[in-house]
C-alpha cells in the first residue's frame, strides 16, 4: 500500500484511518460471569492490554468502540444487550470472549442464550473456559488486523488468510483429540429408569458437531428437525 | 455413632403435641427429619419457633423437589430447613403436595426471610403460596411459560425475549473419522 520517497510516505486515506483506529480502541466491557477474572487479568499490568492502544473502558456505549461481551447471556439480559450495542457510535465492534458467549458454552438449559451472534453480529470468537489472557490479547491483535485490513466496512464473512491458516492448525489438533465416532446416541445418563416418554440425548453427524443450528430454540424450522431426529 | 430417641428433643416434642399430623421421622447424625400434613404446617411452625424446647429461631433454607421421575404419588415435596440458635441445632421439616392442588400456606408472618425464597419457589416449581404479600417470579421474566424445574417441563426448551437472528453458516470442526 505504502511507497517511500525520499522522506515521503504516501499511502492511502482509508489505511491512515484504520491504523489510528485499530490503536485507539476504547472498550466497554459487558462482564457478566467468572470470564470477567480473566479480562480483568488481561486489562492489568501484567499482560497489560493498553500496549495495544486499548487502554481504557469506558463504562458508557456512547463513547466506546469495541463492545467485550464477557460471560455468560442470559436470555433475561438479552434486551439490555441489545440496547447497549445499539447505543453504540459506528464504527463498531464485538468480541465474544469465551465459550458461554460464543456458544452457550456448557448451559443448554431454559435460561441461557447460545451464543451471542444469535443476538448481534460478532466479529471476533476468543474460546477457552476461560481463555487465558495470551488467547485474550490474540483475538485484540486479530480484531487489530481485521480492522486495518478490512476497514470498517467489513464484510462480515471475510476471514484473512493468516486467520485460515490459524485454523486450519487448530482443525489438526482437534483432530488429533476429539475423535468421535460416526453415529452415537447419548440416552439420558444421568438417570436411565426415568421413564419419560421422550428421552432427551444428541445424535452426532459424521461432519457435524450439533444436530441443527437451531436446536434448542421454539422456532418452526427447529421443531420439525427436531422431530425429525426423534423419529429417527 | 447412634442417636436414642430421648437425644431426639425436637421429634419427641413434636410427636407428644402434635400426635396426628406427624407422619414419618427421620434421624441422621442428629439432624432430625419431620414429615408433617399439609393442614399444620402453621400451627407446627408457630410451635417450632416459640416453644422453649425448640426455639428454631432461623428459617435457613426453603425449597421444593419434584419426585416426578420417582413415580411418587404426591408429587412434590416441600422441604423447610430450621436452625435453633439458643440450642444449635437444625431440623428439616418436609410437606407432601399433590400435583393437582399445590398450595400450601406462606410463612411469610413468621420469617420475614422466607419472602424470596418462596417467592422463588413459585417461580421455579409452580407451587402457589396462600397469603403471600406478593407472588411474582422472581428470576424469570414475566413472559415465561411454565416452571423450569419441574421434571415434565423440556430440558431445550427456551424462551427468547428479544427475536434472534437465524445463523446462516456457524463454523464447524470437520471430523472424519
Amino acid at each position: 500500500m505504502a511507497a517511500n520517497y525520499d522522506g515521503f510516505l504516501t499511502t492511502t486515506f482509508d489505511n491512515v484511518v484504520n491504523w489510528s483506529r485499530k490503536f485507539s480502541l476504547f472498550q466497554y466491557p459487558f462482564v457478566t460471569a467468572c470470564c470477567g477474572m480473566e479480562y480483568m487479568a488481561a486489562a492489568c499490568s501484567h499482560y497489560d492490554i493498553s500496549r495495544f492502544g486499548a487502554e481504557i473502558p469506558r463504562f458508557s456505549p456512547r463513547q466506546s468502540d469495541v463492545l467485550w461481551v464477557v460471560g455468560t447471556i442470559t436470555h433475561k439480559m438479552t434486551p439490555v444487550l441489545k440496547t447497549v450495542y445499539e447505543q453504540m457510535a459506528e464504527p463498531k465492534w464485538v468480541i465474544a470472549f469465551g465459550a458461554c458467549a460464543s456458544s452457550g458454552g456448557f448451559y443448554q438449559n431454559y435460561s441461557v442464550l447460545q451464543g451471542i451472534d444469535r443476538l448481534i453480529p460478532v466479529d471476533i470468537y476468543i474460546a477457552g473456559c476461560p481463555p487465558r489472557p495470551e488467547a485474550v490479547l490474540d483475538g485484540l491483535m486479530e480484531l487489530q488486523d481485521r480492522i486495518q485490513n478490512d476497514g470498517p466496512t467489513v464484510e462480515s464473512k471475510m476471514i484473512n488468510p493468516q486467520a485460515i491458516r490459524h485454523k486450519e492448525a487448530k482443525i489438526e489438533q482437534l483432530d488429533h483429540y476429539f475423535r468421535i465416532p460416526k453415529k452415537e446416541v447419548f440416552e439420558n445418563v444421568q438417570n436411565p429408569k426415568s421413564n419419560r416418554s421422550i428421552k432427551p440425548g444428541f445424535t452426532y453427524n459424521q461432519n457435524q458437531a450439533n444436530v441443527s443450528p437451531n436446536m434448542g430454540y421454539d422456532t418452526p424450522k427447529g421443531f420439525q428437525q427436531k422431530e425429525a431426529l426423534r423419529e429417527e | 455413632m447412634t442417636t436414642t430417641d430421648s437425644e431426639l428433643v425436637t421429634t419427641s416434642l413434636l410427636k407428644k403435641n402434635f400426635p396426628k399430623s406427624i407422619l414419618e421421622t427421620h434421624c441422621h447424625r442428629g439432624d432430625e427429619t419431620v414429615v408433617i400434613d399439609r393442614k399444620d404446617l402453621l400451627s407446627i411452625c408457630e410451635f417450632l419457633r416459640d416453644d422453649e424446647g425448640c426455639s428454631y429461631e432461623m428459617l435457613v433454607d426453603l425449597t421444593a423437589v419434584d419426585l416426578l421421575e420417582q413415580n411418587r404419588t404426591p408429587r412434590f415435596e416441600m422441604v423447610y430447613h430450621f436452625k435453633s440458635l439458643r440450642h444449635g441445632k437444625r431440623i428439616r421439616v418436609k410437606v407432601r403436595l399433590d400435583e393437582q392442588d399445590c398450595s400450601i400456606d406462606s410463612i411469610y408472618h413468621l420469617w420475614k426471610a422466607v419472602d424470596w425464597y418462596e417467592r422463588e419457589c413459585f417461580d421455579m416449581y409452580g407451587i402457589h403460596f396462600n397469603n403471600h404479600p406478593d407472588l411474582r417470579r422472581i428470576l424469570m421474566y414475566d413472559q415465561f411459560e411454565g416452571h423450569p424445574l419441574r421434571k415434565d417441563y423440556p430440558m431445550d426448551r427456551q424462551q427468547p425475549i428479544e427475536e434472534l437472528r437465524e445463523i446462516e453458516e456457524r463454523y464447524h470442526y470437520q471430523r472424519d473419522v
